[in-house]
């Protein structure tokens, strides 16, 4: 890569700025430097940013999420810059044909008299499509939010005309840092659409991300303890009648902070209350997590051999958490037992934390060489953890300027280098080292508890696998 | 509805087309706004941005910045980053953000020019316009910086840079370069539309032939006087060579070199496989056996296409459409500017043997069962992709 820096700007004498766990965990989380306080400089763009900059680009932004509702399709009101790479979506299975613009001018903004063209727009947009939709979606970007425009008037308006569900979502990029980001705002226009209608106890959503849980998490096994037998999430709602009846769960369980204002107005408008989890890869801080969520529902755990003599049919699975943590921990043995030598580089397009992620690594004696990720104020218990553990590991912005100068895979191992073996988890930390292996770990199904902590770790395992004889030529693999 | 598109996703806008003119200038490029369009420029429009880094910035605008026109701030924040970043300029670039709160362009460069010493470049694309707009505003705004600046012949002999060495090198052995405006990679069919345009320029005697937003260094800029000849490939370059006619008298060309080795080229690439020899060259003359063609393509490429075609049959009825700029003066009669996707629906309809553009049209006009070549047109598709 270094190779392709373009040559004439003279941009290489200097080098991207960090700190280490120790010096951030000294200034502690009232003094975060300005390096990560994405307010107090320009934002570098490189394709590490991507997904902060156009979270729709990669993964679920606005658009996409959008659209989770089944059978709907959206309107994007914009000037035509903002829809441009959305043709990138359309090429996404399910997306097709989903996706229509009514482009924004000059003269509109200044007269607003894009407002009235929209109940149109919907109306002729319902009109082409061979099926009608079931809902049409109103996205507005910056421009709008600049405007002041009052778009739940315009959608209701255009849901008279089109006589199909309009709602509007909102892509205000000059909002991500607010009270209520983009991503907050789309969860609680699609969820707004939930009817108030009879609760069922045996009902229970998942809210948090637009793609389902992987259907092996225990998490499941373990609501099914507790007497559930129908749990919905939104992405695998197949018809919008499905989608309809997440209104009748008797809670919510939020896996994603990014659902919790949706949350909360589906207890203030539905009465469902809701309880809320947080994604964990170490074994020992899920475990506590499920016990405090178990005795919430009121459930027993199954004692050691207890279920051996029971009928398959018991209709009643019991939940036991130490099946699932055994199986994560041995994964993890297996993987140090294998490759005790991995220096891990973590980025933030993942799905984790890459600071809880971090600490599980170094806690279980892996080497974690830098985290690229912004420090938020929540994180700073697992940065003095990490401090405490690993003073040296380096914390860098993705998006501070002078990361321009991350020397992108300088530091190869030498002959000798005890940790030749590395490994970068998230795509952003990829882009920085191209030859290590990489473990992406941003699929859009969600890995969740005990099986999501075994899943990761068994696949930075093949990945190493996969690099065997390269990694024995070095000496690295027993 | 005017406005309204239902098969196509909106084009490359302006913003991009300005960044791909400064992309390899090694600036500092700052996009002026939220993050959402910095995203869209780098990730979707800039197929360089993958493999070459460049200092470019998103302002990180936020909604109290743009409500209170905090523009100190955003002043500060470049010179913050001017200060750590070595480069040869500081461009800003628009977007639909700055455009709604009347942002003054001046005013910023007056502002940043009292902090940093480097040349300021200030380009008021909007997101609503297409980037042939916008790669035109780049040109002319950095053209008349560096007159502003009196930075003309003056660049460096110093550069460290292989790639800048191998050109001055060049350089020395001939005063005869040619330089090509508006052939970004927004604007070409694909990068090997350089490699032709730049074989076929050698092949008439120019011993270099520099593209400017394709290669060409800041340097290049600053030497841009030395060109025998400035050559715009696009409507987005025209205003540019007219310019440096006016600075210092350097002839300009408008046209697109080596459409007649393209129709070749592109048959033999995707049938040569295929086809034996004797099919291959009746294939190469099955355009003698259409009668009406229309070509929806960037003006200037479209124009010469369109001349090397009747050169295999000068009596071929060719109809030229962009959604792109269509300049007057290089008109036909029946050359159409389309604005709606209608448009052109409608003009398909109008009995045409052959049609030649991105094969992302086609699924407008399912009506339409004559000949379709694919060229594709990334600032429509967005597909990098070449070939018929």
């Amino acid at each position: 890569m270094d190779e392709s820096v373009n040559n004439d700007n003279k941009i290489r004498n200097n080098a991207a700025s960090g700190f280490s766990a120790l010096e951030l965990s000294q200034k502690g989380s009232e003094n975060i430097p300005d390096e990560y306080i994405t307010s107090k400089h320009l934002i570098y763009n490189s394709p590490a940013t991507l997904a902060f900059n156009s979270p729709g680009a990669e993964g679920f932004g606005v658009k996409r999420a959008g659209l989770a509702v089944p059978g709907s399709v959206m309107l994007i009101v914009s000037p035509g810059c903002c829809g441009r790479n959305t043709s990138d979506i359309t090429r996404i299975k399910g997306y097709e044909d989903r996706f229509f613009y009514l482009e924004i001018d000059n003269t509109d903004l200044v007269t607003g008299r894009h407002l009235k063209k929209i109940p149109d727009a919907v109306k002729e947009i319902v009109d082409f499509c061979g099926k009608k939709p079931s809902l049409v979606m109103i996205c507005i970007t910056c421009v709008d939010a600049l405007l002041g425009t009052d778009m739940e008037r315009v959608a209701a308006k255009a849901e008279e005309k089109a006589g199909i569900p309009v709602r509007p979502c909102y892509m205000y990029a000059l909002t991500r840092e607010g009270r209520k980001p983009p991503m907050v705002q789309v969860r609680q226009s699609l969820y707004s659409l939930l009817p108030k209608q009879k609760r069922r106890g045996t009902s229970v959503n998942i809210l948090g991300f637009f793609a389902p849980v992987f259907e092996s998490s225990e998490l499941f096994l373990l609501l099914k303890s507790a007497g559930v037998k129908t749990i919905r999430q939104i992405s695998t709602c197949e018809k919008i009648d499905e989608f309809y009846k997440m209104g009748e769960a008797n809670f919510n369980l939020v896996v994603n902070r990014e659902a919790e204002a949706a949350a909360d107005d589906l207890q203030k408008r539905l009465g469902i209350p809701s309880i809320e989890l947080q994604r964990f890869y170490d074994p020992d801080r899920i475990e506590k997590q499920y016990r405090a969520l178990g005795r919430a529902l009121g459930i027993t755990e199954q004692e050691e051999g207890e279920n051996d003599n029971l009928p398959e049919n018991l209709g009643r699975i019991l939940w036991n958490s130490r099946l699932g943590k055994k199986e994560a921990l041995d994964s993890i043995n297996k993987l140090k037992k294998d490759f005790p030598k991995i220096s891990f580089s973590i980025g933030e397009v993942i799905n984790a934390n890459p600071f809880e992620l971090a600490v599980t690594l170094v806690e279980h004696g892996f080497v974690v060489k830098e985290i690229f990720a912004n420090p938020d104020p929540d994180y700073f218990y697992y940065i003095d953890k990490l401090a405490a553990l690993s003073p040296g590991t380096m914390i860098y912005s993705n998006m501070e300027p002078t990361m321009l100068y991350y020397d992108i895979d300088s530091d190869e191992a030498s002959e000798g280098d005890m940790y030749k073996c590395r490994v970068t988890l998230g795509k952003d930390a990829a882009f920085y080292h191209p030859s290590y292996l990489h473990v992406n770990w941003n699929s859009d199904e969600q890995p969740f508890g005990f099986d999501g902590c075994r899943k990761l770790f068994d696949a930075i395992y093949q990945a190493l696998n996969s690099g065997r004889e390269n990694l024995i030529f070095k000496g690295v693999r027993r | 509805m005017k406005g309204l598109r239902r098969f196509l996703t909106p084009f490359a806008p302006d913003q991009s087309g300005a960044v791909s003119v400064l992309y390899e200038l090694g600036g500092i490029v700052v996009i002026v706004d939220a993050g959402g369009c910095a995203g869209n420029i780098c990730g979707f429009d800039e197929p360089r941005w993958s493999e070459t880094r460049s200092a470019i910035f998103s302002a990180g605008l936020r909604d109290m910045d743009a409500i209170m026109g905090r523009d100190k701030l955003l002043v500060k924040k470049i010179a913050d980053a001017a200060g750590k970043i070595q480069a040869n300029f500081v461009a800003l670039v628009g977007t639909p953000v700055p455009a709604v709160i009347g942002t003054d362009y001046k005013a910023l460069k007056k502002m940043l020019s009292k902090e940093t010493s480097l040349p300021v470049v200030t380009v008021d694309t909007d997101g609503m316009h297409l980037f042939d707009s916008g790669e035109e505003k780049a040109y002319a705004a950095l053209l008349r910086e560096l007159k502003e600046k009196n930075l003309f012949d003056k660049a460096q002999d110093d550069n460290p840079s292989q790639q800048a060495a191998v050109r001055d090198e060049e350089k020395k052995s001939s005063a005869n370069c040619a330089g090509i405006f508006g052939a970004t990679p927004l604007d070409l069919y694909s990068q090997d539309g350089k490699r032709i345009i730049s074989d076929v320029l050698k092949k008439e005697g120019f011993d270099t032939v520099i593209f400017y937003g394709n290669g060409a260094l800041f340097s290049d800029f600053q030497n841009v006087s030395k060109n025998k000849i400035n050559i715009a490939v696009s409507p987005s370059g025209v205003k540019a060579v007219k310019l440096l006619n006016e600075y210092f008298g350097t002839p300009y060309e408008v046209r697109f070199p080596g459409t007649d080795v393209l129709i070749d080229e592109f048959s033999r690439k995707t049938y040569g496989s295929i086809l034996k020899d004797e099919q291959l060259n009746a294939h190469c003359n099955s355009l003698k056996d259409v009668q009406k063609i229309l070509i929806v393509h960037s003006q200037i490429f479209a124009n010469s296409l369109r001349a090397s075609i009747r050169k295999i049959d000068a009596k071929a009825d060719i109809t030229v459409a962009s959604w792109f700029e269509m300049l007057d003066e290089y008109m036909e009669d029946g050359d159409v500017h389309l604005k709606e996707e209608d448009d052109l629906i409608d003009l398909a309809a109008g009995g045409f043997d052959l049609i030649i553009g991105d094969e992302i049209l086609k699924k407008m006009m399912p009506e339409y069962k004559g000949k379709f070549f694919n060229i594709p047109e990334f600032s429509i598709s967005g597909k990098k992709r070449a070939g018929i």
